[in-house]
């Protein structure tokens, strides 16, 4: 007797497995990109990129909860359902006839694609077929959901669009007859809401796999929210050490001081540049984008100067909500300015400062610091024990460079946030335009705020746990956002 | 953990509950990181560590909810009185109240004004015969299972109405969730119970020693009954029957209990005797006694309250702590740190140089040449084949030879158009093809067995047919067949362009 003819009932796996089948280039290896959040998984243009089965497998601190399986495309549907029609007289001889199928041409070079498709179903996998609704419902399209029908497995069904041209209309009625389950994913733009809306729908396909499917949603969710508090921190130390950072050059007898000025200005930004940078780098490694490449014109924007008038123009806040935070950000400048002059100025520079900052808020300068020397307050405080002559830029005074600075880390933790790992093309923020100004006006006085308060403190030399943390959770509402 | 953790952890998991629903799991979360944290580090484990054996391990997990209680009530400042601390300070004072009112028992039962000797029924109604009897009761009712008495009890406060909403809801879900533990509630009370009933023991023992000692009793037997003193003293040899091999003394004899009947009317001992004799045959009775207490009352509740706490701990072992909400909590302090396990992707794809190779050849294909040719409509295409076969005639200037369906359900038209196209001797066939259908090993069959039955000669071109004049072709899609019928190594196959609007 038959293994088949011995275990008539379709296995179950005791973990969740879902084959992902279709015919050829139906962007099958895409979807199992974007849930496994692997742009790693080999995703081509070129019809039968994918050779073999491949078992992407979710873990949770180590335990498999479930699998997703990539499989090559259906190549000869037609011809194997001939065969299997041939040997199953009666419905109840189908799932042995797809057995025998793939028994018969285990070692078949016709078949390879079907046997490897076919085979983690029959071992108990659930199968999600996924059509190209760019294109036509074909006679061999129906052949694969016969035999996936005649596996008794059960299954669902994935609406996938890779082209403009839709034909889901035409394919709706028919997968309805073959899928009690018919979901539309565009794996290219699915964000992680698509992917637990898709994984829920996973849920549907088997009852037994209900609970840890669950499981696997709840991780996952926390993960998020743990990635999006771990994005908000990042880009919090960002800010912080941007607009304190203070860049410091020694001068002796005969230097040039106009030469070392401008040394100071290149160092300078290129320090903040770099901060930008590895702030970048860190979020893109977070979401699960370690190698998108920012090295092609996709990444202009943000690779351009960022105290380029071009940024200010693009990102920060518009000029009515500058001159309202500019106001507060003048007090955190005079702050600096007090300890630039050494206090001398019987901290007026506060006052003075929250007027400027108003006025510098609306007209909108690109001054971001002041040069200061040796003589200050803020050099004994920052640099106790040192003397001689020295020049020095920094820390940042101008508000709309904080606000720059902020919508650009936003804009781009989102945007990764949000990218598939389908998605092979460079990360394009050109004409996207900043989030700030668009945040609700209490969220925006909330970060401007803390933002204020951990520059102030970090000024003072005295930075805190409590602000930093403030901070984080306001841009982690405005990432949320 | 011990039942009044038990209770406290059981609040707390109620509340925590509570503030997830009211949107406070943020918080929550945050708050068991830390308190994660600082577990693994007094465990010296890794949180992924942790977050296995959490799983798999009873006694861990029982360790981790008694850490978390800790760690909860180090933080809580709301000066709110613990179950633990509230349960222990009930215990003490019943402990001590039921010393006293052993005490007090034992003063009353050998109350003696100089007038009317101790009666030793008196003694042994009120401090040995009920203790057995209650022993065995409670025995009874705690072997026998069922919910234990503190759940219910909680259970039955919950439907107190004076008591605010809140309270009751907690109370009422505690009650509830106390069900789980009925192993430990039930043991617990037991040995509360036997702790109070050893200090009773204790606090009669020593007050009967105290006024042994120090005053001066005269015991005797009296009751209206019309007892026998052999009967009595057949009762008495059953009571002192386990000490009688060891202390022979403490057994009272047939003439002591003959000795000291004591009658109200006239007031003596029936045997009457001289004062000297009377003094010496009450004063024997005091060591059957005490022994009796010790024997009978305080023994067995030791005994009792040893096996109680046996119990308990075996119980408190049991806890399994695998019902949900510990599960929720666990997943709190030790989030589940989710991964990705997938192969590498050069053992499972085309090679890079192949599919970049495949890429490089971007010539738009040529249009359909002039001249007749036959038409096979591959799939759905057969549906539409008069319009196909009017843009092939614009295209080629001739209407086409014929025009036949493959690709459809049925294999065997494959066949016939093959046939067909042999017997016809076929020089020039256009597969057409709707766009977005893809090059599979079935489109490349059929091409490879019209070459064989054609002849290495027969001109064969495959195009993709959109559906009207706006619909374009992607590049990409093109440059995926031309590489497919570029890997067929012939040179008079080719991918041709044609036109809706043509």
């Amino acid at each position: 007797m038959s293994e088949a003819q011995s275990s008539p009932a379709p296995a179950t796996s005791l973990v969740p497995t879902f084959v992902v089948v279709g015919n050829v280039n139906q962007g099958k290896s895409s979807i199992v990109a974007t849930l496994a959040e692997d742009p790693g998984v080999p995703i081509d243009p070129m019809p039968g990129t994918t050779l073999k089965a491949a078992e992407y497998a979710f873990r949770a601190s180590g335990e498999v909860v479930f699998r997703v399986i990539d499989t090559p495309g259906f190549q000869r549907a037609r011809h194997a359902l001939a065969w299997m029609q041939e040997r199953a007289r009666t419905p109840a001889e189908r799932p042995r006839a797809v057995a025998e199928f793939v028994r018969a041409h285990a070692h078949d070079a016709a078949f390879v694609d079907e046997i490897r498709l076919l085979q983690p179903i029959l071992q108990g996998g659930s199968h999600i077929y996924v059509v190209d609704a760019s294109a036509h419902f074909e006679p061999s399209s129906e052949a694969e959901m016969e035999i996936l029908r005649w596996t008794g497995q059960p299954g669902m069904a994935l609406l996938n669009r890779t082209r403009e041209r839709d034909f889901s209309a035409e394919w709706r009625p028919v997968l309805a007859q073959f899928f009690h389950v018919v979901r539309e994913f565009n794996a290219h733009r699915a964000t992680f809401h698509d992917r637990v809306e898709l994984l829920r729908a996973f849920r549907a396909v088997r009852d037994e796999w209900r609970a840890p499917m669950d499981r696997a949603l709840t991780v996952m969710a926390a993960e998020w929210e743990s990635r999006g508090q771990r994005a908000a921190a990042a880009i919090s130390d960002l800010a912080i050490r941007a607009l304190t950072h203070v860049e410091r050059r020694e001068l002796r007898d005969g230097d040039d001081k106009d030469a070392t000025r401008k040394a100071l200005d290149q160092t300078f930004g290129d320090a903040l540049r770099g901060f930008e940078k590895s702030t970048r780098t860190e979020i893109e490694r977070l979401y699960g984008h370690p190698q998108i490449d920012r090295q092609e014109d996709g990444l202009t924007l943000l690779d351009a100067d960022l105290l380029s008038d071009e940024s200010f123009r693009a990102f920060g806040l518009t000029r009515g909500q500058l001159a309202k935070h500019g106001l507060l950000w003048g007090g955190a400048a005079g702050l600096a300015l007090d300890l630039m002059v050494g206090g001398l100025s019987g901290f007026a520079g506060m006052a003075i400062g929250a007027g400027l900052g108003a006025v510098t808020g609306f007209i909108g300068t690109t001054q971001l610091t002041r040069v200061w020397s040796e003589s200050s307050k803020l050099s004994k405080l920052l640099f106790p024990g040192v003397t001689g002559r020295f020049l020095a830029l920094g820390p940042i005074t101008n508000p709309n460079f904080a606000w720059v600075l902020l919508d650009r880390a936003l804009l781009h933790a989102r945007v990764v946030r949000d990218r598939s790992h389908a998605r092979q093309d460079a990360l394009d923020l050109r004409e996207k335009a900043g989030v700030a100004a668009t945040l609700p006006s209490n969220l925006r006085a909330d970060l401007d705020a803390a933002l204020r308060a951990a520059v102030s403190d970090a000024l003072q030399g005295t930075p805190k746990t409590a602000t930093h943390a403030r901070l984080t959770q306001a841009i982690a509402r405005a990432l949320a956002g | 953990m011990e039942l009044a953790q038990l209770v406290d952890f059981e609040v707390q998991l109620h509340r925590d509950e509570a503030s997830v629903r009211a949107g406070g799991e943020p918080d929550l979360r945050a708050r068991d990181a830390r308190i994660g944290a600082q577990i693994t580090a007094e465990f010296g484990s890794t949180a992924t560590e942790a977050a296995a054996q959490v799983h798999a391990d009873r006694e861990f997990r029982a360790r981790v909810a008694t850490a978390w209680l800790r760690q909860m009530e180090a933080e809580d400042r709301s000066g709110r009185d613990h179950t633990a601390r509230a349960l222990r300070r009930a215990a003490l004072i019943l402990t001590l109240a039921l010393l006293v009112v052993g005490a007090l028992t034992a003063r009353g039962a050998l109350a003696y004004d100089g007038k009317e000797p101790v009666n030793v029924f008196v003694f042994l109604g009120l401090l040995v015969v009920p203790q057995i009897a209650l022993l065995v009761l409670l025995a009874w009712a705690t072997l026998r299972g069922g919910r234990g008495m503190l759940g219910g009890a909680i259970t039955a406060l919950s439907q107190v109405r004076l008591l605010g909403g809140s309270s009751t809801a907690t109370l009422g879900a505690v009650g509830a969730r106390l069900s789980l533990h009925a192993g430990v509630e039930r043991w617990f009370t037991f040995a509360l119970a036997q702790r109070a009933a050893v200090a009773f023991n204790v606090g009669a023992l020593a007050t009967c020693l105290a006024l042994v000692s120090l005053t001066d009793l005269a015991f005797c037997w009296s009751t209206t009954l019309q007892l026998a003193a052999e009967h009595v003293h057949t009762a008495c040899r059953g009571i002192a029957a386990p000490w009688s091999w060891f202390a022979p003394d403490a057994v009272p004899s047939a003439s002591l209990v003959r000795d000291s009947q004591w009658v109200r009317m006239p007031g003596s001992f029936v045997a009457g005797g001289s004062l000297p004799d009377a003094v010496a045959t009450s004063g024997r009775w005091w060591s059957f006694l005490v022994i009796a207490l010790a024997t009978w009352g305080l023994l067995p509740r030791g005994l009792a309250l040893g096996l109680a706490a046996w119990q308990s701990r075996r119980a408190q072992r049991a806890v399994p702590f695998d019902d949900p909400r510990c599960h929720a909590l666990f997943a709190r302090l030790w989030p589940a740190t989710p991964s990705w396990q997938g192969p590498s992707p050069s053992t499972i794809s085309l090679p890079e140089s192949e599919r970049a190779k495949a890429h490089a050849n971007s010539t738009p294909p040529a249009a359909v040449a002039s001249g007749a040719t036959w038409l096979l409509c591959w799939g759905h295409l057969a549906r539409a084949r008069e319009g196909l076969a009017q843009r092939v005639t614009r295209a080629t200037g001739a209407p086409p030879l014929g025009v036949l369906a493959v690709g459809g359900a049925n294999l065997a038209d494959d066949d016939d158009a093959v046939r067909r196209l042999a017997n016809a001797k076929a020089d020039r066939v256009l597969l057409a093809l709707a766009a977005g259908s893809q090059p599979t090993k079935d489109v490349l069959d059929l091409l490879r067995v019209l070459r064989q039955r054609l002849g290495p000669r027969a001109r064969l071109s495959v195009a993709l047919a959109t559906d009207d004049a706006t619909t374009q072709l992607a590049n990409e899609e093109l440059a995926g067949w031309r590489a497919c019928l570029d890997r067929q190594a012939d040179p008079y196959l080719a991918l041709e362009r044609l036109e809706a609007h043509a």
